[in-house]
């Protein structure tokens, strides 16, 4: 399973060194079982520039008792940042991140999580990202992040 | 369900972790379904040699292991099982870290890794090998998988024993990380203000010559008086 459909993927192989590996597994796809890690969807809206991603975290991504890891929330943002930053910028590696922890999250209850492309510079592109509850009235983090467009 | 563990585990006596697999390994299944079987909960310590090691962890292992003659350095358990455990039932050093979704993969697929922590100078290191299924873009570190394993070893630098939560995490990636490399986390606590704890830390490869990551990070300790369940 890769984020990518293959023809996206051997776009990014002609600009970036990539090997495939076999038996290699996207780092999201934890375990084969349902419900049990990341359970995600994202959404790109290419004209308002924006990402939205729904992010439910099952039992496997605990950190301190019944509150999401904070790694397992870094990953999903890393993802939304990705996605975001490939489909609006052609940017794929991810050069900088911050992560600034508001409040924890709660295993198993929704994680919105929205990702903007805030500037440019030259070859980088400037991301910002806040994760919030489903109905927005709580932060758990805000993030953000520089990429780098592919030559 | 944890919670029936944990009383379980408590029956159980004191929880010592085997050092270099004095008990027998449990066979491992499942990955996922094991936390929730449960008639018995068998703790064993990952952070130990397996087959799918590579000769590069393996040396810096027996490395580290040296340093820890002197008991500067001592090697971190690391568990799976486990998910809260009562600080009091166990004595700081022996603390492990429950580390679910980590430790929820078959040897070598995921994340293989050792911790050793230096109490006086404040400093954990950490011996990383990714597996096939942390990748991100093809044949690559997923950035993810990275900066689990940095967030994890700057909390370990920072507290062992007390919790802790990440307040912030400021990672600058310099290089992809090939999927199947070895590469050293070196965190440092470089400030403690308070309930605040500072770490910084680099990724560097086997041989120190190629810097992947550095990160600065901010932790907070949990206010004792409140409970945490």
């Amino acid at each position: 399973m890769q984020l990518l459909k293959e023809a996206e993927l051997a776009r990014i192989a002609k600009a970036v060194p990539v090997q495939m590996i076999e038996d290699a597994r996207l780092f999201l796809q934890i375990t084969e079982m349902e419900t049990l890690g990341f359970e995600y969807v994202i959404f790109h809206n290419d004209s308002e520039k924006k990402c939205i991603c729904l992010f439910q975290p099952g039992p496997l991504l605990e950190g301190l008792p019944g509150i999401i890891h904070g790694s397992a929330l870094g990953t999903v943002i890393d993802t939304t940042f990705f996605m975001m930053a490939y489909y609006s910028a052609r940017a794929v590696f991810t050069g900088t991140m911050t992560i600034t922890f508001k409040s924890p999250g709660i295993l198993s209850s929704v994680v919105r999580l929205e990702a903007k492309v805030t500037g440019t510079e030259g070859r980088k592109v400037i991301l910002s990202c806040e994760a919030q509850s489903s109905d927005r009235t709580i932060i758990f983090a805000e993030a953000s992040a520089i990429f780098f467009r592919m030559r | 369900m944890l919670r029936s563990c944990l009383a379980r585990l408590r029956t159980l006596g004191a929880l010592r972790g085997p050092r270099g697999g004095a008990r027998p390994p449990a066979t491992d299944t499942g990955p996922a379904l094991r936390l929730f079987s449960s008639e018995e909960v068998i703790l064993k310590d990952y952070s130990v040699p397996n087959p799918s090691w590579s000769k590069d962890l393996r040396l810096l292992y027996d490395q580290y292991m040296k340093k820890c003659e002197d008991g500067s350095w001592k090697r971190l358990p690391s568990y799976r099982d486990v998910a809260h455990l009562d600080s009091k039932l166990i004595k700081e050093e022996q603390m492990p870290q429950a580390r679910i979704f980590i430790r929820s993969y078959e040897d070598g697929l995921g994340f293989e890794f050792v911790m050793f922590h230096n109490d006086v100078e404040k400093k954990t290191v950490c011996l990383f090998q990714g597996g096939p299924y942390l990748q991100g873009l093809s044949g690559w570190l997923h950035g993810g998988a990275m900066a689990t394993m940095i967030d994890i070893t700057s909390g370990m630098a920072a507290s062992i024993g007390e919790r802790i939560v990440t307040a912030n995490l400021n990672i600058d990636f310099k290089r992809p990380v090939p999927l199947y490399s070895v590469v050293v986390i070196n965190s440092q606590l470089y400030k403690a203000e308070g309930r605040k704890l500072f770490v910084s830390c680099d990724v560097r490869s086997v041989d120190g010559k190629t810097l992947y990551a550095e990160a600065t990070s901010l932790f907070v300790k949990l206010d004792p008086e409140k409970s945490s369940t």
